[in-house]
C-alpha cells in the first residue's frame, strides 16, 4: 500500500489539481451568471436567455465533477488513514478533512440543483452556495493547519480561491456568451462587465497572494531555495502573463467601446489563451498545496551558490560512477559491516516506508549520467 | 497479524490491481507530501536519552488531528514497544510514555494528520542508555 502510495505520489497532485479547476469553474460560473449573464439577459434577447442556460448547463456539469472527484478522495483518504492508523472507519470518516469533502459536495449538489431552476431567486442560493464551497474547500488548504494568523490566512486564502475562480473559471463563460450574442453592441457591454469583473478579481488575488507569500514564504532565501517558493514563482510569473492578455484583453473592449464596428475575433482568441494559462496556474497551485509552507523548511534550502554552482556549463560526464559509491550502497555497506559486529541487520533503504532515500554527490552524477547518456547516443 | 483493511488491493487479479491504481491515482493528498514537518522532539533526532522509564514528545509545524496520529516505537531488531498516549494542551505536539526499555538503538515512528488533511510520516532515530 505504501509503495503504492509513493508510485502514484505526483498523479495524486494532478488530482488536486482536477480538483481545483473543477470548483474554479463552479465558482466562476456561478459569478458569471449572477454578475455577468442574468443581469445582461434582459437586453440581450434570445440571445441573452440562451446564453444563460448554457452558462448554467457548464456550472452543473462543474458541479457534478466536483462531486466526482471530491467524493473519490474522501473515500480514498478516508479508507488510507483507517488502514495505516488501524482505526475504524467511522472514526475516520469523522475526520475534519471528511466533513469538508462532504460539505464540498453538498454545497456542488445545491448548485447543481439551483443551476437547474431559471427563476431569479435562485441567484442568492446560488452566491450561498457557492461561498459553501469556496469555504469547505479553504477547510482542507494550508490555513486552516497553521499555528498563528489562521483567521487572516484563512480569509486570504479563500478571497484569493473565489477571486481565480471568478477570473480563470469564468472566462469558459465569456467565451459562451461571446459565441451566443450577435452584434458588436452585445460584445462589448459583456465584454465590459467581464472585464470588471476580471479587474478587480486580479487586484484581490495579488493582494492576498502577496499576504500569504509574507506568511508562507517569510524570506527570499525561503523564496529561490525551497520548491515551495520556486513553485510559487513560477506561478506568479504565469499571473503576470496572465494580466498582459487580460489587459490586451480590456484594451480590445475599449476600442469597441469607441468603435462598435472593431473586430472582435482578438478577443476570444486571448481568452482562450487565459483559459490554457490559467488551468496552468491552478495545476502549478495544487503542486503548492501539496508542499510544506517555505518558512517551515528551515534547514536543506538551497543556496545561490549552489544555483551557481548547477547552472554553471560543463562538459556531461560520459561515464557512471560506481554503484558502491551511491549513498544507499555506501550506507548498506556501513549497517553490513554494523551487523558483523552484532548490531541488528537492517535495511539502508525500504521501498514504500515513506522516508526519502539517502543522497550524495555520486547519487547526482548518476542521475545526470542516465539523463546526458541516453540523450547523447539516441 | 490482523489482515489490512486494504488487502484486496494488494490481491494478485489483475482487475483488482486495476481499481487500485485507478482510485490511487485519483487521490489528491498524497502521504509522501511532507506537510507537517517535526519542528522538535524528545528524544532527539540520533540522540540520546537515560532509560528505562520517559517521555516521548515530537512538536509540528502544523496543527495536528490527535486523535488521528499515532507515535510508536521500535528497537532496531524490528520489535515493538508499547507507547502510553500522553494528553498535551499544545495543538501541535503529540506525546506518548514508554517504560521498560533496555539500552539500545531505537525508532520512534510518527504518523500525523493534520487538520487541513495531510498525512504525513516519519521516524526519529535514538539511543537509550543506562540510567
Amino acid at each position: 500500500m505504501s509503495l503504492l502510495l509513493d508510485i502514484y505520489g505526483l498523479l495524486s497532485v494532478v488530482a488536486h489539481g482536477l480538483v481545483l479547476t473543477a470548483q474554479s469553474l463552479v465558482l466562476g460560473g456561478v459569478a458569471f451568471v449572477v454578475l455577468v449573464a442574468e443581469p445582461l439577459a434582459g437586453t440581450l434577447g434570445d440571445d441573452g436567455v440562451r446564453t444563460v442556460a448554457r452558462c448554467r448547463r457548464l456550472t452543473t456539469w462543474s458541479a457534478g465533477a466536483v462531486i466526482l472527484i471530491v467524493a473519490v478522495n474522501v473515500a480514498t483518504e478516508t479508507l488510507v488513514l483507517a488502514d495505516t492508523l488501524d482505526i475504524s472507519l467511522a472514526d475516520s470518516v469523522t475526520a475534519a478533512f471528511a466533513f469538508a469533502g462532504f460539505a464540498q459536495i453538498a454545497a456542488a449538489a445545491i448548485i447543481a440543483l439551483l443551476c437547474r431552476a431559471s427563476a431569479r431567486v435562485t441567484r442568492v442560493g446560488l452566491v450561498l452556495a457557492g461561498l459553501g464551497l469556496l469555504a469547505a474547500g479553504t477547510a482542507t488548504s494550508h490555513a486552516v493547519a497553521q499555528i498563528d494568523d489562521r483567521a487572516l490566512l484563512s480569509a486570504a486564502t479563500a478571497l484569493h480561491r473565489l477571486c481565480a475562480g471568478s477570473w480563470i473559471g469564468g472566462i469558459p463563460y465569456f467565451l459562451i456568451a461571446l459565441a451566443g450574442s450577435s452584434g458588436q453592441d452585445a460584445w462589448r457591454r459583456i465584454g465590459k462587465r467581464f472585464s470588471i469583473m476580471s479587474l478587480v478579481s486580479v487586484t484581490a488575488i495579488a493582494a492576498t497572494g502577496i499576504v500569504m507569500s509574507l506568511f508562507y514564504i517569510g524570506s527570499f532565501e525561503a523564496l529561490f531555495g525551497t520548491a515551495y517558493g520556486i513553485m510559487v514563482m513560477a506561478k506568479s510569473l504565469l499571473f503576470i502573463g496572465l494580466l498582459c492578455v487580460g489587459g490586451m484583453n480590456f484594451l480590445v473592449v475599449e476600442r469597441l467601446r469607441i468603435d462598435p464596428e472593431a473586430p472582435i475575433l482578438r478577443l476570444r482568441r486571448f481568452a482562450e489563451v487565459e483559459v490554457g494559462v490559467g488551468i496552468t496556474v491552478l495545476f502549478i497551485a495544487a503542486s503548492i498545496a501539496s508542499l510544506p509552507p517555505a518558512i517551515n523548511l528551515t534547514n536543506d534550502r538551497v543556496t545561490l551558490a549552489e544555483y551557481a554552482q548547477r547552472l554553471t556549463l560543463h562538459r556531461p560526464s560520459f561515464s557512471t560512477p560506481a554503484q558502491a559509491s551511491l549513498a544507499i550502497a555506501e550506507l548498506q555497506a556501513q549497517l553490513d559491516a554494523d551487523a558483523g559486529q552484532g548490531a541488528p541487520a537492517v535495511s539502508a533503504y525500504v521501498p514504500g516506508a515513506g522516508l526519502p532515500p539517502p543522497r550524495n554527490a555520486a547519487d547526482i552524477a548518476w542521475s545526470e549520467y542516465n539523463h546526458i547518456g541516453p540523450a547523447c547516443w539516441s | 497479524m490482523k489482515p489490512s483493511r486494504l488487502a484486496f488491493l494488494t490481491g494478485r487479479r489483475p482487475s483488482r490491481l486495476a481499481v487500485a491504481v485507478f482510485v490511487l491515482m485519483l487521490r489528491p493528498l498524497s502521504q509522501t507530501a511532507a506537510h507537517a514537518l517535526v519542528v522538535a522532539s524528545t528524544p532527539s533526532a540520533n540522540g540520546t536519552i537515560a532509560g528505562p522509564e520517559f517521555d516521548l514528545r515530537v512538536q509540528f509545524s502544523d496543527r495536528i488531528d490527535k486523535k488521528r496520529s499515532k507515535l510508536s516505537l521500535m528497537s532496531t531488531a524490528g520489535q515493538a514497544c508499547p507507547v502510553q498516549p500522553l494528553d498535551v494542551e499544545s495543538a501541535d505536539t503529540l506525546a506518548g510514555h514508554v517504560a521498560g526499555l533496555s539500552a539500545g538503538p531505537y525508532r520512534l515512528q510518527w504518523q500525523v494528520l493534520a487538520v487541513d488533511g495531510h498525512i504525513t510520516r516519519g521516524e526519529i532515530p535514538f539511543t537509550v542508555t543506562a540510567p
